[in-house]
C-alpha cells in the first residue's frame, strides 16, 4: 500500500472512529431524562367482539419506566350495549393493581354505539411496570367495539411518559 | 521533505475540518438529547363514591392549575371517567377557561336522564405565550349531574393534563 493510500485509509479510520465516539457520547453519556417515550396496544376487528362475561382483558402491555408524569389512554371506536338499562365498568390495572374505572351506560341497548376512552395520569416510580385493561362489568353484554358493514373497530391503548414540567 | 510528511501536512486541515464536524455534531445531539421534546403537567382526582353536583348559577371548579409555558403550541385535556345526566331532557356543561377567558366546552344532554352515562373527554388545541398561565375548568350548567358517576368499590377518575410542544 502506497503513502498516499495509508494516509487516505487513516483520514477514514479517523472520520468513522469520531462519528462512532459522537453517536456513543450522544446517546450512552448524555442524560435522556427530557424525552418522551410512548408505548401502546391495539386490536382491529371488522366484526362486533360482543362481551357477555366480566374479568375479559381488553388490551395489555408492560413497559419500562423511568420514573415520572405517565398518561395512560385506553380507546375504543364503538362501544355499544347489547341490551337496554346496563352499564358496563373499564378498569385499568397497574401492577395488578386497580387504578381507575371508566362507567358507560345503555338506555336502548341499540343505536347507541360510540367511543369510549379511559385515561389516567399520575407518577410511577422507575422500573417495569404492567397495564392492563380489563371489563368488570358487562351486565347482559357489550360489544368492544361494534363493527358491521366493513367498518373496522380499534380498541387500543397507549402509556405516554412526559418530563414533567416545573410549574 | 519527504514524502510521508508532505502527506500529513496536506492532511492536518481535512482532519481539522473532520474534527470541527464532529464537535458541531456533538453540541447538536447534547441539545437535542437534553432539550424537552414535551413538557407537562397533570391534575388528577380520584373518586370511591360519586359526586353530584349541580349549577343553579355561576359555577363550580373542576380544577385549577397554574402552568409555566416555555410558550408554543399546547394541548389541554380533561377527562372525567363517567358524565352522568340523571334529569330528563337536559343538557349539562362543562369548559376550559385559559387566564379567565372561556376557550373550548363540552356539552352532554340526556333524553332518559339515566343509563345515559359515559366518560366524558374535552380537548382544546392552543398557543400558549411565555409566562404562566392560569388553567380552570369549570362545571357550569347541569341539575344533579354525576362527575363523575361511580360504584364503590370502583375508582372513578377526573383529571386534567396540559402537554406542550417544543
Amino acid at each position: 500500500m502506497g503513502p498516499r493510500r495509508r494516509l487516505a485509509a487513516f483520514a477514514l479510520g479517523m472520520f468513522v472512529f469520531g462519528g462512532i465516539v459522537s453517536v456513543v457520547v450522544a446517546f450512552s453519556v448524555l442524560p435522556e431524562g427530557d424525552r418522551v417515550f410512548t408505548v401502546s396496544s391495539q386490536t382491529e376487528l371488522t366484526e362486533s367482539r360482543v362481551i357477555t362475561e366480566p374479568g375479559y382483558i381488553l388490551q395489555s402491555l408492560s413497559a419500562e419506566s423511568r420514573g415520572g408524569l405517565t398518561v395512560v389512554e385506553w380507546h375504543d371506536s364503538a362501544f355499544g350495549p347489547m341490551a337496554e338499562r346496563t352499564g358496563s365498568y373499564i378498569t385499568l390495572y397497574v401492577d395488578g393493581a386497580a387504578q381507575a374505572s371508566s362507567l358507560r351506560g345503555g338506555f336502548q341497548g341499540e343505536f347507541e354505539e360510540a367511543p369510549a376512552g379511559l385515561r389516567w395520569a399520575g407518577n410511577l416510580p422507575p422500573g417495569r411496570h404492567r397495564f392492563e385493561v380489563k371489563l368488570d362489568r358487562v351486565d347482559s353484554g357489550f360489544a368492544v367495539p361494534y363493527a358491521a358493514d366493513g367498518s373496522i373497530g380499534v380498541d387500543n391503548l397507549t402509556v405516554t411518559e412526559y418530563p414533567a414540567a416545573d410549574s | 521533505m519527504p514524502a510521508d510528511e508532505v502527506y500529513l501536512r496536506a492532511l492536518i486541515k481535512p482532519l481539522g475540518l473532520v474534527v470541527a464536524a464532529l464537535g458541531i455534531a456533538a453540541i447538536v445531539a447534547l441539545l437535542a438529547r437534553t432539550v424537552p421534546d414535551h413538557r407537562a403537567l397533570a391534575s388528577s382526582s380520584y373518586f370511591r363514591d360519586f359526586r353530584r353536583l349541580t349549577v343553579d348559577s355561576g359555577a363550580i371548579p373542576l380544577h385549577s392549575v397554574t402552568y409555566a409555558s416555555s410558550g408554543g403550541r399546547a394541548t389541554i385535556r380533561w377527562y372525567d371517567s363517567n358524565f352522568e345526566p340523571t334529569k330528563v331532557q337536559r343538557h349539562g356543561i362543562a369548559s376550559i377557561h385559559v387566564d379567565g377567558a372561556r376557550v373550548a366546552s363540552v356539552t352532554r344532554g340526556s333524553s332518559s336522564g339515566t343509563f345515559q352515562d359515559g366518560p366524558i373527554d374535552l380537548v382544546w388545541r392552543g398557543r400558549l405565550g411565555k409566562g404562566k398561565h392560569r388553567v380552570v375548568v369549570l362545571f357550569e350548567q347541569g341539575l344533579a349531574v354525576g362527575i363523575p358517576y361511580t360504584d364503590k368499590p370502583k375508582i372513578g377518575v377526573d383529571n386534567l393534563t396540559i402537554t406542550e410542544d417544543r
